[in-house]
């Protein structure tokens, strides 16, 4: 793996936000390695397995790939949006990846992967769910990004708001209309409608 | 369904959402007509809505450490990896973790060294090591380690090697020095295996301790060959720029110190390509290490090691290590050359060097076989169990036999004086060391029974016989160690308490010198001998003295007609010794030694000093400084003794008075051991020059040097704490507290930093489970009474504040109470108390007297009570502006902000920029409050902009300072009209009430979060602030300006529509 320095990584990111796909190539495995390494940091702090703070686990890693003092406050809400987005493209691919792996033998690994993310059934769901986002950005942008922020970024609704630049009424309408929406895509066929 | 369509059905739904059942089947009825699809679509969100539970409420992260934890103790062992059966767990290294598995096809047993993740995705860098890997262990040498397989499993990529059953050099090492002859022999195996690998062109980069396996019959394994290639991160380690003048610090990962650089080469760590002389400078350092017991480069920082290994000639082996020969002297010393060009260019010639030293050796302790034929004397049979295998001592091929050899040539050592300066004592020494060394090396596996341990004392030579000197306590060491029920403390320790006495190594253990060591070290008892001479007949008496008391537990004495019988003379009064001595040891009741080891000539020093902390880590402090100053007053040179009362006066609150004593300590630092030092200096950095980071930075060096340590843990726990970093905190209190659970000072630290997390409950358990065990202090009842304040557990507070009654810090409990006072807004009552700690701790403690009266004008200037900050002048004790080490404000930073919270800017400047002159180097004032002060100031002063940029700078530390930096952040989006960012600062306080359980600004939050939202235009939420607001201060003093303020915004928003 070769070496990004935190300015370049930065620059990736924006270009990437900025619409240049090969960028991501780029990125994935750099915040896969820090996501991993974040997580397992905490692990050894905390053998006691206390809940991690998303939002605490996103910053960290990000702070150890940019270089935060360069990266203005203003724009700071702005850059956990960009990187909750990243986060999200990270699980996703990974669950993609998981879902067609075949799990071989009895002896179940340890992989930061698997408690990152998630069993077999899970990762079926969060393929499920990027889809049906992406499908939601196609009717509202806006709705669909407020899922991101909060869901993969673990932003709160006022952090959002900040980084949206709407109100917090507004992000918690979308909200509660998005996830309403997408509780209903993603069991389509399981419930009893009435 | 198109983006407009959806808009619609979002509208209509988002207004449905809001009414009742009722009302919205009427509205929907109403807004849908004609279009039935779009009524359908609108309910059957609504009916999501309402079934979506916590679908996807929480982020995706949020509960995934658990699980992980769970399967992490569920963990591997029992289970399969690829075709291994793991059976247990061996340990953890920098590369991945090794396992103990079978592999079934061979049956055999393999370690399996999983690789962790972080390492195997480069794949060139992998296939790379591959192929070393595989070269090396091609080359199937008795000291390299086999290599079986490399291969992946279940998506793990894992080593399997040969099953070394034995230890590290590491663990060998971290107990003894090694003698000369084990040395050697261990140098040159290793040297073997570098050899061959170096033929092969490979070079192992990586040489250390860590690295080298024992096996129990003596031979050498070297690991993880080829490793260091696959393990070199991705930024630079070696930074350091040639050009530059100073070295720079290595990068560091979360404030921790990177893996020990001590055995690099001067190439390695410049960053240079390296070849096989790199390789065999580590070896240098590793022999080095191996005879002197300690290393050739140290320092308190990487850095002070860096520039060691780069500038410093190595001190000489023999101020370690006396008896070492001239010879390997000079060997190590060419192994160290800085410049690789003037170094051993090959393993291979190392070796020859090393054999022929070798060689002299074992001809110079192995006897002649014609001159002694004559005059065997069988020496007692020896009774060992045939398991017992022992370490190889003259390098020849281990078992029995060379040991069996060298008792019986006991005798024969008699004729062997003069050769060899120590040969005497390196043969019965490492006899002695026998006894010692199998019970490390078996400790596990074979159960022994705890023995005894004895000090031997030189023997009193009244013969005027040289041949006497010291032989006779080697041949009787042999004698007595056959016994079940006795060892020898160790020379290694006798000589290290030696030093601690401030006395050469190499001094004359004398009867007197040997009770004295004995009482250092809870050793029992000691025996002592001397030999006369009568005519033709000799006399040889020995004795036991029980240590404590100085009285005879047993004697033995024999007589022997002529020299040559004095050996089997010594043979029978040991006998009976041993017999009189295994019962009477038993029944001596065993006596605690000094809790700790410290340089100081005077034992009954040591002895107050040692009972001082004893009291201390229980947790009293206070009581333990008169046995510190009496420590003191015995020996003035006595620096640890220096350094506890520094730390005691520091808890006292007596900054200047502990600064002293960390100074005079630093000062006293060369007198002391290397272990001392770290002590010594990360306390001074800490307390006299304020330089936390420096402090951790030692004192985590002082634990990767002695990671057994209790200090070192226990110190960085409250150095991590205040700097704001809880979790780091916690982590090493944890660590202290299971070296040592009888401590104090970690339960108080997992508590406060629980507490500051806000894991109430959690930190209320452990403060208890302390406090049941006499273990805590004053901090213990006020993180309990902060948590019963939290959770509003008004018996509890009482229970808190009724404990310093009558005892003599009586003010906590005034001053806790003008905490919560002023948390709930009741400002005069929180004045009085303020006052009344103020007074109670005026006499002893002026110093915390007049904390708490700056803290009193602080929270009210808080409030907006400004008459007496504006008044009053500063005294001038108070203007000494130290920043001094507390987890609360600071005096001199308290009186700032309040000047600054009343308009007082001038002043306020005046104060920082006095206190930025005085404590140039503290870390809590130019990276946390000074800061701070600025943003305060410059709030004041109309530039919000910019004191948002001067609260970037205290970034990485911010939780120091408790809510200010954020609630002025707050601030300061306020005045620029910033909502939004407002909002996210004040919940940010309201959602880490730990961070400072009774702050006013907690309460004062809702009111900031208030203006916020009316702000963003959310007059809703604005109202409901308000109203939290004035429910908190519901009692609080009607007159306070900022409730005044509060309860008129209020007003005029309830009119607005």
């Amino acid at each position: 793996m070769s070496a990004q320095s935190p300015e370049e990584v930065t620059q990736l990111l924006l270009a990437w936000n900025g619409g240049d796909t090969a960028a991501l190539g780029k990125l994935m495995p750099l915040v896969y390695d820090e996501l991993r390494k974040a997580a397992k940091r905490y692990l050894r702090r905390e053998p006691a397995g206390h809940s991690l703070q998303t939002t605490a686990l996103v910053n960290e890693v990000y702070l150890r790939l940019i270089d935060a003092k360069n990266v203005r406050w203003q724009d700071r809400a702005h850059f956990f949006a960009i990187s909750a987005r990243l986060m999200r493209r990270v699980l996703v691919e990974f669950a993609r990846r998981r879902r067609q792996f075949k799990r071989g033998g009895e002896a179940r690994q340890i992989s930061i992967e698997e408690a990152l993310a998630f069993g077999q059934e899970q990762s079926a769901d969060i393929v499920a769910l990027d889809d049906a986002l992406t499908e939601l950005a196609r009717l509202n942008p806006r709705q669909s990004q407020v899922v991101e922020l909060r869901f993969f970024g673990g932003l709160t609704e006022d952090e959002i708001a900040v980084a949206l630049k709407v109100s917090p009424r507004t992000v918690r309408n979308d909200w509660r209309l998005a996830r309403a929406w997408l509780y209903r895509e993603l069991n389509k066929g399981k419930d009893d409608d009435s | 369904m198109t983006p407009e369509r959806w808009e619609k059905i979002g509208q209509l739904c988002a207004a449905a959402l809001e009414m009742t059942p009722d009302e919205r089947a009427a509205f929907l009825e109403q807004a849908c007509v004609g279009d039935e699809e779009l009524r359908r679509e609108i309910e059957s969100l609504i009916a999501a809505d309402a079934r979506a539970g916590d679908f996807i409420a929480a982020p995706v992260f949020g509960n995934t450490v658990g699980t992980l934890a769970e399967q992490h103790t569920q963990s591997l062992p029992g289970r399969r990896l690829g075709d291994y059966e793991i059976l247990a767990f061996l340990g953890r290294g920098g590369t991945g973790e090794v396992y103990l598995a079978r592999d079934p096809s061979l049956e055999r047993k393999v370690a399996l060294k999983l690789l962790l993740d972080d390492f195997t995705c480069d794949e060139a860098r992998v296939r790379r090591f591959i192929q070393e890997a595989k070269a090396v262990s091609a080359l199937n040498h008795p000291n390299i380690i086999t290599i079986y397989e490399i291969g992946e499993a279940d998506g793990r990529r894992y080593i399997s090697t040969e099953f070394i059953e034995g230890q590290t050099l590491r663990r060998r090492l971290a107990s003894t020095r090694l003698k000369p002859p084990v040395t050697l022999d261990t140098t040159i195996q290793i040297a073997n295996a570098l050899d061959a690998a170096h033929d092969a062109g490979i070079v192992h980069r990586d040489i250390k301790p860590e690295n080298i396996m024992t096996r129990p019959d003596g031979l050498l394994k070297v690991l993880d060959f080829g490793l260091a290639k696959l393990t070199a991160p991705r930024t630079d380690v070696s930074i350091f720029d040639t050009q530059a003048s100073s070295p720079s610090r290595f990068k560091t990962e979360s404030g921790m110190i990177m893996g020990t650089v001590a055995y690099m080469s001067p190439e390695q760590v410049r960053g240079e390509e390296v070849d096989q002389r790199s390789d065999i400078f580590s070896l240098g350092v590793v022999c080095y290490e191996m005879i002197a017991g300690r290393r050739p480069f140290t320092g308190e920082t990487s850095s002070h090691v860096i520039v060691s290994i780069l500038d410093n000639e190595p001190e000489p082996l023999s101020q370690y290590a006396p008896e070492a020969p001239d010879e390997l002297q000079r060997i190590v010393g060419k192994a160290l050359r800085k410049d690789r060009e003037k170094r051993y260019q090959s393993a291979k010639a190392l070796l020859a060097d090393l054999k022929a030293l070798k060689q002299r050796l074992q001809t110079e302790i192995e006897p002649e076989s014609d001159q002694d034929e004559r005059r065997e004397i069988t020496a007692p049979a020896v009774d060992r169990q045939p398991a017992r295998r022992m370490a190889d001592t003259t390098g020849a091929a281990g078992g029995m036999g060379a040991a069996t050899r060298l008792m019986l040539s006991a005798e024969r050592l008699l004729h062997r004086l003069n050769l060899y300066k120590r040969v005497a004592v390196i043969a019965g020494a490492t006899l002695i060391a026998v006894a010692v060394a199998a019970l490390f090396y078996f400790g596990r596996s074979t159960a022994l029974t705890e023995k005894d341990t004895v000090l031997l004392s030189d023997f009193v030579n009244q013969t005027g016989d040289e041949v006497f000197d010291s032989t006779l306590k080697q041949a009787l060491a042999v004698q007595l160690e056959q016994s079940p029920f006795l060892s020898f403390f160790p020379e290694e320790r006798v000589r290290e308490t030696l030093r601690y006495m401030g006395r050469q190594p190499d001094e004359r253990v004398t009867k007197e010198l040997a009770l004295e060591i004995c009482q250092r070290q809870g050793v029992k008892a000691l025996l002592a001998g001397s030999i006369a001479r009568f005519d033709r007949r000799y006399s040889i008496i020995l004795e036991a003295i029980n240590s404590q008391t100085g009285s005879n537990i047993a004697s033995a004495m024999v007589e022997a007609d002529g020299k040559d019988q004095t050996l089997r003379a010594l043979g029978a009064a040991a006998t009976q010794l041993r017999e009189r001595l295994g019962e009477s040891l038993s029944s001596i009741k065993k006596f605690d030694a000094p809790i700790e080891q410290a340089t100081t000539s005077s034992l009954e020093a040591l002895k107050s000093w040692s009972h001082g902390v004893e009291m201390a880590r229980s947790g009293k402090g206070q009581e333990a400084i008169p046995f510190y100053k009496h420590a003191k007053e015995l020996d003035p040179n006595f620096a640890k003794a220096d350094v506890s009362l520094s730390v005691a006066y520091i808890n006292q609150g007596q900054f200047d008075l502990s600064a002293e004593h960390a100074a005079r300590a630093f000062a006293l630092r060369d007198r002391v051991t290397e272990r001392e030092k770290f002590d010594v200096a990360g306390n001074y950095y800490a307390i006299a020059m304020g330089d936390l980071l420096k402090a951790i930075e030692t004192v985590e060096m002082w634990k990767q040097t002695y990671p057994r340590d209790f200090g070192p843990p226990s110190r960085l726990s409250s150095l991590y704490r205040l700097i704001g970093q809880f979790d780091n905190a916690l982590a090493a209190a944890r660590e202290a507290n299971q070296i040592n659970p009888k401590a104090y000072v970690p339960y108080v630290v997992m508590g406060t930093a629980l507490t500051q997390l806000n894991r109430f409950d959690e930190a209320r358990a452990i403060i208890e489970q302390g406090l049941q065990q006499q273990l805590g202090a004053a901090t213990s009842h006020r993180d309990l009474y902060h948590i019963a304040l939290v959770k509003g557990d008004a018996a509890m507070m009482k229970q808190q504040v009724d404990w310093p009654v009558g005892k003599p810090d009586e003010y906590w409990a005034y001053y806790w109470q003008a905490q919560s006072a002023s948390f709930a807004g009741r400002l005069k009552q929180a004045r009085n108390f303020y006052a009344r700690a103020a007074e109670s701790a005026d006499l002893r403690h002026p110093e915390r007297a007049a904390w708490f009266g700056q803290e009193a004008l602080l929270r009210g200037a808080a409030c907006g009570l400004c008459q007496r900050v504006r008044g009053v002048d500063v005294p001038r004790t108070l203007a000494s502006s130290r920043i001094s080490l507390q987890s609360y404000v600071p005096v001199a930073v308290s009186r700032a902000l309040s000047l600054t919270l009343c308009g007082e800017t001038v002043r306020a400047q005046s104060l920082a920029d006095e206190a930025r002159g005085n404590n140039p180097q503290s870390t809590l004032a130019n990276s946390v409050w000074l800061p701070v002060i600025r943003a305060a100031i410059e709030i004041q002063r109309g530039a919000p902009d910019q004191a948002i940029q001067s609260l970037q700078l205290a970034g990485a530390y911010e939780q120091a300072a408790l809510f200010w930096p954020t609630y002025l952040r707050g601030q300061a989006h306020l005045r620029r009209k910033s909502g939004g960012e407002a909002l996210v600062e004040f919940q940010k306080i309201i959602d880490h009430r730990g961070w400072d359980p009774t702050s006013p600004l907690w309460p004062l939050a809702r009111l900031g979060l208030a203006r916020a939202a009316a702000l963003t235009g959310d007059p809703h939420r604005s109202r409901l602030a308000y109203q939290d607001f004035l429910g908190l201060w519901k009692d609080a003093d009607p007159d306070l300006p900022i409730l005044i303020e509060a309860k008129q915004e209020y007003e005029k928003l309830k009119l607005e529509p």
